[in-house]
């Protein structure tokens, strides 16, 4: 019952990675630090290229569409929509590789 | 009425004309991004990683320099959140980040009247 060979899930079957349906705290801010160094990059080049008096159509469309790290409610800072929960949501670390790519918007009225 | 094929300016007056042309429109100064790979681009997409090469970011921690364009910053763009990106006047040489990286050597020689050989030569 206790020890190495205590009876676990992991170990009565297989191959089983568990992973917690909620963020830490902890990992919440190091959310909210990586979100904040995206706003903090496309604001440098916005204002690098407007110093030269030009635009970038990637940098204007993502100023147009995304909301800054300020801007986002908790509610789409830590979940995102998926089709199959049953309250439409789940934890934004259940994206893969959700530390390297952006999820900032949601469908609306979800 | 164009007369330049019957009397052309010559070439030396030509050039001259033309830096004074570029020189009066008043271009902005030219600036830099500075561009570091701060998380790798292992398992991204092939066209992220596409992109990281054309930087030329080939490992993490790697830094370099490209001039503030719209194509430089649609490509930052691409792979934003593997970067730190900031903006500078002059870009180093490879060689120059090298020696910036450089631990101090712990040391100073003293030359003759007690002047430093280091706080002399900055």
């Amino acid at each position: 019952m206790f020890g190495a060979f205590r009876s676990t899930q992991a170990r009565l079957s297989g191959l089983l990675w568990k992973s917690p349906w909620r963020l830490s705290s902890s990992q919440k801010y190091r959310h909210r630090q990586r979100l904040r160094r995206v706003d903090r990059i496309v604001d440098v080049l916005d204002k690098a290229l407007a110093k030269q008096g030009m635009t970038a159509a990637a940098v204007e469309r993502w100023k147009s569409e995304m909301p800054t790290e300020a801007e986002m409610k908790p509610r789409d800072k830590y979940t995102m929509f998926d089709p199959k929960e049953k309250t439409y949501r789940k934890g934004v670390h259940k994206l893969p590789k959700w530390t390297r790519m952006s999820q900032r918007v949601n469908p609306p009225g979800f | 009425m164009f007369e330049g094929w019957l009397f052309p300016t010559p070439l030396s007056q030509r050039g001259a004309s033309l830096t004074i042309t570029i020189m009066a429109s008043v271009a902005p100064k030219m600036s830099w991004f500075k561009i570091t790979l701060i998380r790798s681009g292992i398992g991204m997409t092939e066209r992220q990683n596409g992109v990281l090469k054309a930087l030329g970011l080939r490992h993490r921690l790697k830094t370099v320099y490209h001039p503030v364009s719209p194509d430089t910053a649609g490509m930052i763009m691409k792979v934003k959140e593997l970067l730190a990106v900031s903006e500078v006047d002059k870009p180093l040489t490879q060689a120059e980040i090298h020696e910036k990286r450089q631990p101090a050597k712990g040391y100073y020689i003293e030359k003759p009247g007690g002047v430093r050989e280091d706080v002399e030569s900055s």
